[in-house]
Formats: structure tokens, sequence, C-alpha cells
């Protein structure tokens, strides 16, 4: 009986479901978070409150105001950019004729006349009459020369060669592809 | 009475502090706060950041635009508009906005009168005048109306040549495309070109560059053309060749 009665259990087992140091872990963990969370949400606030796309956006639209006031100017630059363009093209595009009947006459010997001329697109027919029939191969050789050095004529063909016997000329007519 | 007391004890504050020293309380405590804050990253921080880097972006894009706003601004300020008019005066009649007959005439005379050769009977094939639609149009360009005027020139084949070449550089810009002749007199067919005012889209943030020096050399060129075009007193109007005195 010395010993006393004994109101508490000692065999009770104290039985906590996590330790104590792991509670302490947690615990520190959740603050932890808290902090981060909230010193991010402030840096954030900050960020966005002091961003200077406001005051960049007012710029801009001053800026635009300022500049549609040379609209007409700016319509007018791009309307000249835009027909520059198509007359380039035009113009590049454009077959010089007037060469392609120089290089006729600068093959044409003297004695020979050219008596018709037909182009149509990039077909050239040229009937070339003279007495001399040198004259005409002359001018001949002289087609087949631009030919062969791929001067203004792809192909030269002979269509006909015919003498008129009243007139005593001679008649050649030939057919040129244009390059 | 017991009772009473006993169902009042139950509410919160009863298992506030029935636990509140235990270590379930701690436990939900802190899940809690680990959830909340969870939450909070995941739904306010994260996107909240990402705006943020959208805004930044924002920031960089508007930078950008200002610069070349002002950029454009000064371009405008520093801009000859005598000289601007000037040019588009000379592109406009190289290649008119709308169907003007009078230039056609005008080229057609000069180059004839500078050439030595006598324009007889004269066509137009311009299509329907009122609208683009039905046009004689050059397969090539598209987008560009081709009047055609077919003529006879008389003269020998030399003068011939030279009137092709004073039409090629005369404005408006025109195109041979068909030569027929024989003994003195050419049949040609010169196509004319018109192109109506397309669709401008001005965009003032996009940069203003001067005329390239291809470009200011063309207009140039056609505008050297323009003062070499001997321009004949004509009152001359669309139309039979028998009707006006034109050559």
């Amino acid at each position: 009986m010395s010993e006393g009665i004994n109101l508490l259990d000692a065999n009770k087992k104290n039985e906590n479901i996590l330790p104590v140091r792991r509670i302490h872990f947690m615990r520190i963990m959740a603050v932890s978070m808290l902090f981060v969370v909230s010193v991010s949400a402030v840096i954030v606030f900050i960020l966005i409150a002091l961003s200077p796309l406001p005051e960049l956006q007012r710029q801009e639209q001053s800026l635009r105001l300022n500049l549609s006031n040379s609209s007409a100017d700016m319509a007018k630059l791009a309307l000249l950019d835009e027909r520059t363009s198509v007359i380039t093209k035009l113009l590049s595009e454009r077959t010089s004729y007037d060469q392609t009947i120089g290089l006729l006459q600068d093959t044409l010997p003297d004695n020979a006349t050219i008596s018709s001329l037909r182009v149509e697109g990039d077909i050239l027919v040229v009937t070339v009459e003279s007495r001399s029939l040198q004259a005409l191969d002359t001018f001949l050789n002289g087609l087949i020369n631009y030919v062969q050095e791929k001067k203004g004529f792809s192909q030269v063909m002979l269509s006909s060669l015919s003498s008129d016997n009243v007139s005593n000329d001679y008649s050649l007519t030939v057919h040129l592809i244009l390059l | 009475m017991s009772k009473e007391v006993w169902v009042g004890k139950k509410d919160s504050r009863y298992w506030y502090y029935k636990y509140r020293d235990s270590e379930y309380f701690s436990i939900a405590l802190t899940s809690l706060t680990v959830i909340g804050c969870l939450v909070l990253v995941f739904n306010v921080i994260i996107p909240q950041f990402a705006g943020w880097f959208s805004i930044r972006e924002e920031i960089i894009a508007t930078r950008a635009r200002i610069a070349i706003l002002e950029s454009n601004i000064n371009f405008m300020n520093n801009l000859d508009r005598n000289a601007l008019n000037t040019q588009l005066d000379t592109a406009t009649t190289a290649l008119p906005t709308e169907k003007e007959f009078g230039p056609m005439l005008d080229a057609l005379s000069a180059a004839a009168v500078s050439s030595g050769v006598s324009l007889n009977d004269f066509s137009f094939q311009v299509g329907n005048v009122a609208s683009s639609s039905g046009q004689a149009a050059d397969a090539r360009h598209k987008d560009v109306a081709a009047i055609k005027i077919t003529l006879v020139a008389t003269g020998p084949i030399a003068n011939v040549k030279k009137f092709i070449s004073n039409l090629e550089k005369s404005i408006p810009v025109t195109e041979v495309v068909n030569i027929d002749g024989s003994n003195q007199t050419v049949s040609l067919s010169i196509q004319f070109y018109q192109k109506n005012v397309p669709q401008i889209d001005i965009q003032a943030d996009k940069p203003l560059a001067p005329l390239s020096a291809e470009k200011t050399a063309l207009i140039q060129d056609l505008a050297k053309w323009k003062r070499s075009q001997p321009l004949p007193n004509l009152d001359a109007t669309a139309g039979s060749a028998g009707a006006i005195p034109l050559f």
C-alpha cells in the first residue's frame, strides 16, 4: 500500500498519430509558404502597378494623332509607290519593236528594201525586195548571225523566195521568232 | 437543464477547445494553410505573373511601335511635299487612274510630229468606259486596263521606227503590240494602260520609306519624257479620226 494509488493508467500508451518533429516541420513549411505567397502577391502587385504601359499607350495615341495630320501625304506616298511598281513592271515586260526593226535595218543592204513587215506577239514576218540575189543572201546571213549570237531573234525560217519577171525584183519572205 | 448544457457544449467552441491542444488541430490547421497557399499560387499568383509577362511583352511591342511612329513623323516632317506632288503627278500621268484620251492623243501626235510620219485612220478599243469590267485587258497585267488604239502610219520604215521609239519614250506608258505594214503604210496597234486608284490601307505603325533608287530613277526618266514631249495645241477628244484634225 506504500506505493499509494496511481489514478493514471501507467500502461496507457502515448499514441500520437504523427511525431512532434514532423508536425513542427509541417508548421514551418506552412508558414514559409504563407510568407512566399504573400511576398509574391506584393511583388506582382507592385510590378503591375508600376508598369509603364498606360503611359506608353497614351504616348502612342498622341503620336498616332500627330501622324494622322500627314495621312494625305502618306496616301500620296503609297500611291506613288504603287504606280511606280506597276510602271516598272509594264516597262520591263514591254517589247521594244523599234530595236527589232533597227536590227533588220542594220543587216539590210543598201540595194534591198523592206516591202512588208508584220509583227504579232513574238513572230515577225518580213518581206525584203531587191534586184540582187546577193543582197538578199547578205540579209539572210545577217539574220542567221543574229540567231547564232542570240541577238533579237531565236529562230529564222525562210518562207518564200520569189521573183517578179516584170520588175526583175526578187522577193524574200522570212519568219522570225523574237527572243 | 443538464441536457441543454450538454447540447450547447457540442458547438464549434466545444470542438475547438476539445481539440485545441491535440495534434489533430495542428495537422488540420497546417494542411488548410498549405492547401490555401497552393490554391492562391495556382489561381492567383501564377496567372498574375503570366499577366505581368504579357504586359512586359506589350511594353516591348508598344515601345517598338512608338519608335516607328516617331520615325514616321520625322520622315513626314522632312518630306518635300512639292517634290512628292510633282512625282505623283508624273506617275499618274504615266499611268492614269482614269481613261484619259487627251494625253493619249497628245502622245501619239507628238511622236508622229517628231518622227515625221503622218497618221491616218485610227480607232480606239476601250471596252466599257464606265466600269472596270469588260476592258481590253492585257492577259499579262491582271490589274491594269489596256486601251488599244489601232492607227495607220505613213512614212518610211526608219520614220516608223522612230515613231515607235518616240512613243516608247513618252507618257502615258504605251506598248506597240502589233505591226502590219507594207509600202510605207504601217498599221500599228498601240496599247495605253490605265489603273484605278487602289484601296490604300495606311498603317501608321509600319515604317515609311522613301522611294527606292530604281523608282526615283524611273520617275526622273518619266519626267524627262514628259518634258521632252512637245504637246501640240490640240483640242482633241476621243472619237473618229475623220472628225478631228489630229495629224
